[in-house]
């Protein structure tokens, strides 16, 4: 697998591998630019994040794949509870 | 051989549209929940009923890709060298859609809150409209044989736009209808009132598109009704009917885990329609599955992988759904 110039060694060269339908380099330069953007976004709130913790302020939010702050939903939702009834 | 290898690769288009569905419902209902004070509820109900589950849901668009270019790859290349852009617009959606998720949750600031909510909600509605879209290109026979049909024809036309439509909506349906069990089961009666009205309203629309959609099919993929229709087809339609009918009417009092079955029923049903509709062929009317499978012994391994994948994976996705259901998965 995967010596160039062979996708598949010996029966498929990446030539004829590639794909028919065009626009194959908008494709790639958009899948660069939304990386990059989404790779920038994530060292910014990675940042933001450190900063806050640093400050000591990063009690009452959430971390991406943590445990969540099942208290902070339940005075979120439970707040005008009352109302509804 | 080919038809196991379908109804396998099929099991797995509906468990996405119905699983992830939902998820993406529940970011249109996000997308609407009005300004940030307003939707400050709604929206914590969301994240909190989306948040362990969120993302596990496109192991079964992997699933898809995998089965549909190992068991039959010549369609697979026809359906991406002719619908590569709404496919790559879908795939930009769930990059979006998992990013904008991930980021709301470890900001603070309204503002910045407000860019990655909407990030993560508009592409909730984008991408199961393009998964419409592709849905009726292929439907509508837009997608030749070999492939290389027209980039921008083939998923602009009224089948796809309807198709595109009814994913959304169905998701939106789907969500609503998840979110009323989730605010029931936590005790938030305002709130199992606001998704209780928005699955009423979505189930209208739904209702009115599908009516709709029987004269634009008939317009615009007349096949699909010249083809002999057996009984099974006009059944699963009365099924998903009634199922979506009796969800709405015991949406005020049912358990919830009823309610999640029959909203289920109703879209799934749909769906195995569309397939019933189509089988044998895979592509509209030009390509069966039994002449775009793989080699029988491909198929037969594909086969026996999905048999271990199925003993492996459908328990723990079971149990995740299930401890998700039942609330266990907060911390606290």
């Amino acid at each position: 697998m995967g010596r160039q110039p062979w996708t598949i060694h010996g029966l498929l060269l990446t030539r004829d591998a590639v794909t028919t339908s065009g626009n194959l380099w908008l494709f790639f330069a958009a899948t660069v630019v939304i990386y990059t953007v989404v790779g920038v976004a994530t060292v910014v709130v990675l940042r933001s994040m450190q900063r806050r913790w640093r400050a000591g302020s990063d009690e009452d939010i959430g971390v991406p794949y943590g445990p969540d702050p099942y208290e902070a939903m339940l005075t979120a939702l439970g707040e005008d509870k009352g109302k509804g009834k | 051989m080919s038809s196991q290898a379908a109804a396998v690769l099929f099991a797995g288009v509906v468990a996405y549209a119905v699983f992830g569905g939902a998820d993406f419902g529940a970011g249109f209902w996000d997308l609407t929940a009005g300004g940030a004070e307003r939707g400050r509820r709604p929206r914590a109900l969301i994240d909190h009923a989306i948040g362990p589950v969120w993302e596990a849901n496109h192991v079964w668009l992997i699933y898809c890709l995998v089965m549909a270019w190992t068991a039959f790859p010549p369609a697979f290349v026809a359906i991406m060298t002719t619908l590569y852009i709404p496919l790559g617009l879908a795939a930009l959606g769930i990059v979006l859609r998992g990013s904008g998720f991930a980021f709301r949750k470890a900001l603070v600031q309204t503002s910045e809150r407000r860019i990655t909510g909407a990030v993560f909600a508009s592409s909730s509605v984008i991408t199961p409209f393009f998964f419409g879209a592709v849905a009726g290109g292929i439907a509508s026979g837009r997608v030749p044989r070999g492939g290389g049909g027209d980039a921008l024809e083939s998923w602009l036309n009224p089948t796809s736009l309807l198709g595109g439509g009814m994913a959304v909506v169905t998701a939106a349906y789907l969500a609503a209808v998840f979110l009323t069990a989730e605010a029931r089961t936590r005790k938030v009666p305002d709130l199992e009132d606001h998704f209780r009205r928005r699955a009423i309203a979505a189930a209208v629309v739904a209702g009115a598109l599908s009516a709709a959609g029987i004269f634009i099919l008939r317009a615009d993929a007349p096949h699909l009704f010249s083809r002999r229709v057996g009984p099974g087809l006009p059944l699963l339609l009365l099924l998903s009917g009634a199922s979506g009918l009796a969800a709405l009417l015991l949406l005020r009092r049912a358990d919830p885990r009823l309610l999640r079955v029959l909203a289920v029923a109703a879209v799934a049903a749909v769906l195995v329609g569309w397939g019933v509709g189509q089988y044998p062929n895979l592509l509209a009317t030009h390509l069966s599955f039994a002449k775009a499978a793989a080699p029988d012994p491909t198929l037969r391994s594909v086969l026996v992988v999905f048999g271990a994948a199925a003993l492996l994976i459908v328990p723990s996705l079971a149990l995740l759904y299930f401890l998700q259901q039942r609330g266990r998965l907060e911390g606290g």
